[in-house]
């Protein structure tokens, strides 16, 4: 590790891009000095002269200057432009530079020369640029030039009127500039601007759109607020910053790095898929989760979570239908647009960025006895008490035996025993090639290596990227190819509940520090699977291409057009070597044979999709009109199958080929999935004045997921808008800088679906014949009446900026309807289910938004800023076609053995509701727990039809508060994030309270709290009681929930430091994420594995 | 310019919407129209349908030696304790618990499941008449109308009421199991009882006369008429498939289910149509077809399963699977689960004869516990040779004989002289070579009954004999038998959803 690290400040010494480049000064030509004594030379000799001079080319056209007299001049140390301006006094011909020329031209009567260069904000000419004039009410002159090789243009301008210059160029915003009435002919150069720049616009991925013209519900989140609160992930950077996104705790993986988190925006509306494959990798899709978009094209989440967030441009959350319609069918769920870093200059510049990182576990949740308490739990539970007097004595002396080991210090803690500080690297390197001849091009590397909190689980990534554009004239070419490379591994310690549940006067190590295979006689140690080769493996290649050109082919159109490829190959490695002790019961002759275990797993997807998009954009006086037609067609195809094969000869043997057989009862598994898509988009916007803004949509989609009568589906969207800012009454306060009020409604589908349920499909018998023949079944009951699923969304929403203060607050309703669910039917139809459209869940809720800006000088800001969100779901109607299902449910939270509350889906109730029994506490007499049932009455007797629900999981109320501040290149933030309103049920004291296993470790709360004699008010039953513990209201718990996300500093170093060392830019940082999570609940935390806290230094420096 | 780019718009247009280009189905499945565009696939799906009826919860376990078994009380009642939670439910005909629901429920899932697959390629096969060939689709036709007749019969045999003949007017109206023709999402309308019934017939008269001319086993067609159609093989070994004889044997058994007099005149009929055809020798060697009699002296170890004797018998692959834990040629005390006879009621159901091989052959005694029991081998499948092994019988010859002894002894007109004859020609078979004679029509009727559960053991069929004719008591069940333990219930959700049993 020295050794890496040692290298790692080697290569620290680098830095990144520039925020802001100082324009180049263009030195301009006509401020060359000369010196001239001429006396009636002609036109040509005068230049020459000039020429020999200064090294000043001329050009201009022989015809026109025939009109000037022989030069006659005597100037001493005088620039040129003095010079010329003296020599065509009283002609009528007009001079201008460019880089090393003067152009001279003729104008006409009444007319004058605007003239200059056009480039871009980096100062580099920007040949093929389209200039155009207008009067001042915005006719368009018929004056059209397109700038020269030089970035020159030149064009005639009446002299008596007002005009406007209006220079267009692919990718630059529109620039314009006024020419007042004057006779003198003008040179005026322009600066243009990259049209991608944030908060002026908004990135939907299809197009850009002006910010202040458009009605709908997004959030732009740049990347600089990306990377100030997290350098984790895309996605951990969102959760803190945006509170729609919610990413619920993963109670279960905890901060399993290779654990992908579910996500979802402004609630949920479907169903869980139910888990029937035991495929590792992922491929099903999570009906509830947003469409992500990666510079145009469609993504998914794990492509986005192994991203390098250095690259990233920015993102952008379509919320509302009015932002979301334009991806239609599967919208539904809101859009994350992700674009990536387009090139910042001209000139060759190499970033670095480097990483260390520590993930530190938080065992803070857990609560468990020590060797001592432990020993008294079980004493008070009547572990070492028997009637039978020989059971007695045996009992007695394994306490005296465990007492004694406790006495002479054995107190193991097996939580920390699979856990470590996982150290992570990640190196990033960035070269932009410049600028030659308009092709332009930037290199990513990326090296990036998380190590998680449990022992050997880790997860690395490699990537290179090539972003590569070509611009010529009017049109515009580029290629992004990005390849990934993952390597991940889960921590062979196995699941971390293992070591929670182990007693603590058991022994893990022996003196020596050696693992023990048995903690105690016939207690397997579950760290000594680690220690003899098991290897739980995954990885994948990612290719993905993806191709652009832009074409300003006629005055206001441009068309884009785009074309895709992806293709992934992932393959899954688990070996479980024949000590391992999942084969402890093997011990017949048969079955030792059959000892290790290996799981291979081989999967492919790739996507094709291409898409054409013309679009509009023209103001005529004070209309401004946006339109655009896109056609998109997509296909997507993925693939897996699984196959196990069994025993081993010996732990050495880690490749499947050393395999016996296959395993007992198994035969490859597997799935594939194929979805064409085809859709029109139509879009159009209207603005008036920029004030009263309109923004409409309509997408018409085909999949060939649904039946053939429902194939086409189309959504829409309607938005309005009122800049009230600009109006004439407004424009007196000066301080309200803008005052939008917005309303959207549409209709968007979802389509995260893998279903072939239209149809019928047929599968066949595997592993049966029959008269030695193969068979073939229907595999579902065919709908081709299905249709999908859709959201129409309503929002309401004002953008509110008053001097440093920023706020815009919305309300939303989304109702989803003919939700895609598997609707219970009977059997006499022949299955017991089909897939159909049913119900509707309602979400609804507001988000508040607001940032403060407190102080902004010339050495640093302090900045305030915080969101709200309230969330609300509600069934409208479902529970008819979910009957069957809740009934089975009912059955099941009865049955003595579950534990946890089940999952049912009622009318006026929310998706998320938690059904319990309603108990009155612990009889104080029998220490048994009491119901109550639905007329009031107690009972001691558990019944599923009393089941209420008792209360809510999804949160209310989650928000964020940060605060950021930055004085002369030191900058720090911090982020507050919180939930409320809602409840839990709290496992852990029915796990390791209540329903011990005594045999195995508890939470101290054993000892406290549980009824032991009559007369005990207590809130835990009595101690040996048999019964399982079944959904109780005594353990929906209120959950109120406070996490400090993150802190970060960082240094931005100032330029005396960094040029000594050839630098552009230093700069340094250190982030803390999920510092501290306080809660009102006292549950576990990540139980299979641990939470934990991240720390992590970084490096960024440019040469 | 401008309309440059309109054409190339257009262009994606007409390509994308092209119907064709969404019709596409991931590898690992078929849509029904790929699946059907060939013979093959319409041979493959008929053959899933027999691979469906092959599933435990239909004949591969519950319909034939397990739950209709337990039913009919066959064996020595069983101890009940947490192994053997189901089979003691089933005996006492306990429905309404979770285990039994389990199973009942079960079964109707699956039946009505192999219903939809015969519907839905039934479907197809009509729609696309021209493109198959006449003797795949003739024959093919035949056998899916004849296994959707023939689990609808038995269906309705379960969750329908017995003892037809004499309740007739209330049973020919009362509602009974739905019949489904097509496939759909919706449920198919409950019909009477007679309307049922008729429905079954019709089917298995349109089966026998799709079957007649073309199937191979009736003996029309030589082998090379069948050469093209046939170059796998796949219409040998007839016996697995409902062939002609099958329907005509399944139409006695329907009819004599109703058992009205016209019924039963039919019933005869169309058993004496099978009978003829053995009589006649219709085994075909080059087709892999035997239909015939195993006698006496051929039966031993090798072929306890009289698999030669299936009228039709499924192909069951899994069955020495599905067995283990119940049939036990030597099975222990521990072995809760075991399906045995008590020395007692052996030796009294086969009234002390040792040469019926039903007894001594197709029995073993268990020395290895304290009961003494003795196991039928009927579906043991450790010494079967090849042919018998791995075979459920459905419907069996002397099955035949005796609902032709049945009509004959109880017609208006009855000719007890053939009715003696169709027993005694099944008794001779078994080794028992004393004829029957001088009985009257209830001893004739006495003597079906003994026959009936003397060959059926392991098979399914004596429960269904019982409640066809309302048996008040049966062995081993001290209590009454009546609908309450003859009809399975629904399941719970097609009465929620309106049905009425």
């Amino acid at each position: 590790m020295k050794k890496k690290r040692g290298k790692m400040c080697i290569l620290l010494r680098v830095s990144l891009i520039i925020m802001f480049l100082s324009l180049p000064a263009i030195s301009f030509a006509g401020s060359r000095k000369v010196t001239l004594d001429l006396h009636s030379v002609t036109v040509k000799d005068f230049f020459d002269a000039l020429h020999k001079q200064t090294g000043l080319s001329f050009i201009y056209n022989v015809e026109q200057i025939k009109l000037l007299n022989a030069v006659t001049i005597k100037v001493s140390n005088k620039t040129v432009d003095d010079v010329l301006k003296k020599v065509f006094k009283g002609t009528n011909l007009l001079y201008t530079f460019s880089d090393n020329m003067v152009i001279i031209s003729q104008y006409k009567a009444g007319n004058r020369i605007i003239s200059g260069i056009i480039y871009d904000n980096y100062g580099k000419v920007l040949p093929g640029a389209v200039v155009r004039v207008f009067d001042a009410n915005g006719k368009e002159l018929r004056n059209i030039c397109v700038t020269t090789d030089n970035g020159h243009y030149s064009v005639e301008v009446p002299s008596n009127i007002n005009c406007v210059l209006s220079v267009s160029f692919v990718g630059m915003k529109v620039k314009q500039s006024n020419i007042k009435v004057d006779n003198e002919n003008i040179i005026r150069n322009i600066s243009m601007s990259s049209d991608n720049v944030l908060n002026d616009v908004v990135v939907t991925g299809i197009y850009t759109r002006k910010a202040e013209s458009f009605t709908g519900a997004s959030t732009t989140i740049s990347s600089d607020e990306l990377t100030r609160v997290s350098n984790q992930n895309i996605i951990q950077s969102l959760k803190i910053l945006d509170p729609t996104i919610y990413i619920p705790d993963n109670m279960t993986m905890g901060s399993d790095p290779n654990t992908t988190p579910t996500i979802s925006m402004r609630g949920t509306s479907s169903f869980p898929v139910e888990g029937t494959t035991t495929l590792k990798g992922n491929y099903q899709n999570q009906p509830n989760q947003p469409l992500f978009i990666l510079d145009g094209f469609e993504t998914t989440l794990q492509t986005v979570m192994d991203m390098d967030m250095n690259r990233v441009e920015s993102i952008t959350i379509l919320k509302d239908a009015s932002a979301k319609a334009l991806y239609g069918s599967k919208a539904a769920n809101g859009v994350i647009v992700i674009e990536t870093k387009k090139l910042t200059g001209n000139k060759q510049r190499i970033t670095y960025n480097g990483n260390i990182s520590f993930e530190v576990p938080d065992l803070t949740s857990y609560n468990m006895c020590n060797a001592t308490e432990k020993l008294q739990a079980e004493v008070a539970e009547g572990v070492y008490t028997d009637s039978d007097v020989d059971t007695q004595a045996s009992l007695t002396k394994l306490y005296n035996n465990r007492r004694k080991l406790v006495l002479e210090g054995l107190d193991t803690y097996w939580l920390s025993k699979p856990l470590h500080s996982g150290v992570g690297y990640k190196h990033d390197l960035n070269i932009e090639l410049g600028d030659s001849n308009g092709l332009r091009a930037i290199l990513d590397l990326t090296y990036d290596k998380v190590s998680g909190a449990m022992k050997e689980s880790d997860r690395t990534n490699i990537s290179g990227d090539v972003n590569v554009s070509y611009r010529q004239k009017n049109l515009l070419f580029k290629n992004i190819l990005s390849i990934v490379s993952n390597n991940s591994q889960d921590s062979p310690y196995g699941s971390f509940s293992d070591y929670v549940k182990m007693n603590p006067y058991w022994q893990a190590t022996d003196e020596n520090g050696k693992v023990l295979r048995w903690a105690e006689d016939n207690i397997a140690n579950p760290m000594y699977d680690s220690q003899i080769g098991t290897s739980l493996k995954s990885n994948y290649l990612q290719f993905i291409n993806n191709f652009y050109t832009e074409w300003q082919f006629y005055q206001d159109f441009k068309a884009t057009f785009r074309f895709g490829v992806s293709q992934k190959r992932n393959g899954v490695d688990d070996f479980y070597p024949r000590d391992h002790s999942m084969f402890a019961s093997y011990t017949s002759d048969e079955d030792l044979l059959r000892r290790g275990k290996y799981i291979a797993e081989d999967g492919k997807s790739s996507s094709i999709s291409s898409d054409l998009n013309i679009n509009f954009n023209k103001e005529i006086g004070l209309h401004t009109i946006f339109a655009n037609v896109g056609t998109f067609i997509s296909e997507d195809k993925s693939s897996a199958y699984q196959y196990t094969a069994e025993g081993f000869t010996n732990n050495q043997n880690t490749d499947i080929t050393f395999a016996r057989q296959y395993a007992e009862g198994t035969t490859p598994i597997g799935f594939s999935s194929i979805n064409r898509q085809a859709s029109f988009l139509t879009a159009l916007s209207y603005d008036y004045a920029n004030r009263y803004l309109m923004d409409a949509t309509l997408r018409e989609s085909a999949s060939s997921l649904y039946g053939k009568d429902n194939r086409w589906a189309n959504s829409w969207s309607l938005g309005l808008g009122w800049n009230m800012h600009n109006e004439k009454f407004m424009r007196n306060l000066k301080f309200v800088k803008q005052l939008k009020f917005r309303a959207s409604v549409g209709l968007t589908g979802n389509q995260n679906f893998d279903t072939n349920a239209a149809i019928g499909t047929y599968k066949y018998y595997t592993g049966v014949v029959y008269g030695g023949f193969t068979g073939a079944y229907l595999n579902n009951m065919p709908n081709s009446g299905l249709k999908w699923e859709q959201k129409k969304d309503y929002d309401i929403g004002v953008d509110l900026r008053i001097s440093g203060l920023s706020l815009s607050a919305d309300y939303y309703r989304a109702d989803t309807k003919n939700m895609l669910t598997d609707v219970t039917i009977p059997t006499s139809t022949g299955f017991s289910t089909v897939k159909d459209n049913l119900g509707l869940v309602r979400n609804s809720g507001y988000e508040l938004k607001a940032n403060y800006n407190i102080l902004h000088g010339k050495y640093g800001f302090v900045n305030v800023y915080g969101a709200l969100t309230y969330t609300k779901n509600k069934i409208i109607s479902l529970s008819e076609s979910m009957k069957a299902y809740n009934e089975k449910m009912e059955k099941s939270a009865e049955s003595t053995s579950n534990s946890i509350p089940v999952l049912m889906y009622k009318d006026g109730q929310s998706m998320n509701t938690i059904w319990a029994v309603p108990s009155a506490g612990i009889d104080p007499q029998t220490g048994m727990e009491i119901y109550i049932k639905k007329d009031g009455s107690y009972t001691y007797t558990y019944d599923a039809s009393d089941l209420v629900a008792a209360g809510n999981s999804l949160p209310k109320y989650r928000g964020t508060a940060g605060i950021s501040a930055e004085y002369k290149g030191i900058g720090f933030n911090t982020t507050l994030s919180f939930l409320t309103g809602c409840q839990m049920y709290n496992y852990t004291l029915v796990d390791r309270v209540e329903d011990v296993d005594i045999t195995y470790n508890v939470d101290k709360r054993v000892l406290y709290g549980r009824w032991q004699k009559p007369g005990d008010v207590t809130k835990y039953k009595k101690f040996q009681s048999k019964e399982v513990t079944r959904a109780t209201t005594r353990f929906v718990q209120n959950r109120h929930e406070l996490d400090l996300s993150s802190i970060s500093f960082y240094y931005e170093m100032p330029a005396s430091i960094y040029k000594k060392m050839y630098m552009q830019r230093l700069k340094l940082a250190f982030y803390m994420n999920d510092v501290a999570t306080f809660s009102s609940i006292r549950i576990e935390r990540g139980t299979s594995y641990p939470f934990a806290r991240n720390f992590s230094f970084s490096l960024t420096s440019t040469f | 310019m401008k309309k440059q780019i309109l054409a190339l718009l257009s262009i994606v247009l007409l390509t994308s919407s092209c119907e064709n280009w969404f019709n596409v189905t991931s590898d690992s499945e078929t849509r029904e129209k790929d699946q059907y565009s060939t013979d093959a696939g319409f041979q493959q799906s008929l053959t899933g349908c027999y691979i469906g009826m092959t599933d435990e919860s239909l004949y591969g376990k519950n319909l034939s030696w397990y739950a209709t078994e337990l039913l009919a009380n066959q064996f020595k009642p069983i101890t009940q304790n947490s192994t053997t939670e189901t089979d003691y439910e089933l005996e006492n005909y306990k429905f309404s618990t979770i285990e039994a629901v389990g199973v009942t429920e079960a079964i109707w899932a699956k039946a009505y499941n192999v219903i939809i697959n015969a519907n839905e390629e039934l479907i197809y096969l009509n729609k696309d008449s021209a493109n198959i060939n006449p003797i795949n689709y003739h024959i093919i036709k035949g056998e899916l109308l004849a296994i959707r007749a023939y689990m609808h019969f038995d269906l309705l045999r379960l969750y329908g009421y017995g003892n037809w003949a004499n309740r007739t007017s209330t049973l020919d109206s009362k509602y009974t199991i739905p019949y489904v023709t097509g496939v759909s999402k919706n449920v198919a309308p409950q019909l009477t009882g007679k309307e049922t019934i008729d429905k079954i017939l019709s089917d298995l008269d349109e089966s026998a006369k799709q079957l007649k001319d073309y199937d191979p086993i009736t003996g029309k067609h030589d082998a090379s008429y069948y050469s093209e159609v046939n170059d796998d093989g796949y219409y040998k070994n007839r016996t697995i498939h409902l062939n002609y004889y099958a329907v005509k044997a399944l139409q006695a058994r329907v009819y004599l289910w109703r058992g009205s007099a016209d019924d039963k005149a039919k019933a005869l009929t169309a058993a004496e149509e099978v009978i003829a055809a053995v009589g006649n020798d219709i085994s075909n060697s080059s087709m892999n077809t035997y239909l015939h009699f195993l006698d006496a002296l051929s039966v031993d170890k090798t072929n306890t399963s009289l698999a030669c004797e299936n009228i039709f018998g499924l192909n069951v692959a899994t069955l020495s699977n599905y067995i283990t834990s119940y049939i036990k040629p030597n099975y222990a005390d521990v072995d809760y689960s075991a399906m045995f006879l008590s020395p007692d009621d052996a030796t009294s159901l086969y009234e002390n004869s040792t040469s019926d091989i039903r007894f001594s052959k197709l029995l073993n005694q268990s020395t290895s516990n304290s009961s003494l029991g003795y196991v039928p081998l009927k579906v043991y499948q450790n010494n079967l040779s090849k042919y018998y092994a791995a075979k459920i019988s459905m419907i069996r010859l002397p099955e035949v004989y005796y609902i032709a002894a049945e009509c004959y002894a109880t017609d208006t007109n009855p000719n007890l002289d053939m009715a003696m004859k169709m027993l005694n020609t099944v008794r001779q078979q078994r080794g028992l070579y004393s004829d029957l004679s001088g009985l009257t029509a209830d001893q004739i009727e006495e003597e079906i009954k003994k026959e009936y559960r003397k060959e059926f053991i392991s098979e399914g069929v004596i429960f269904y004999y019982y409640k066809r004719t309302g048996a008040i008591s049966i062995p081993n069940y001290s209590g009454q038998m009546s609908d309450t333990q003859y009809v399975l219930p629904y399941p719970e959700f097609e009465l929620q959803s309106g049905r009425q049993q």
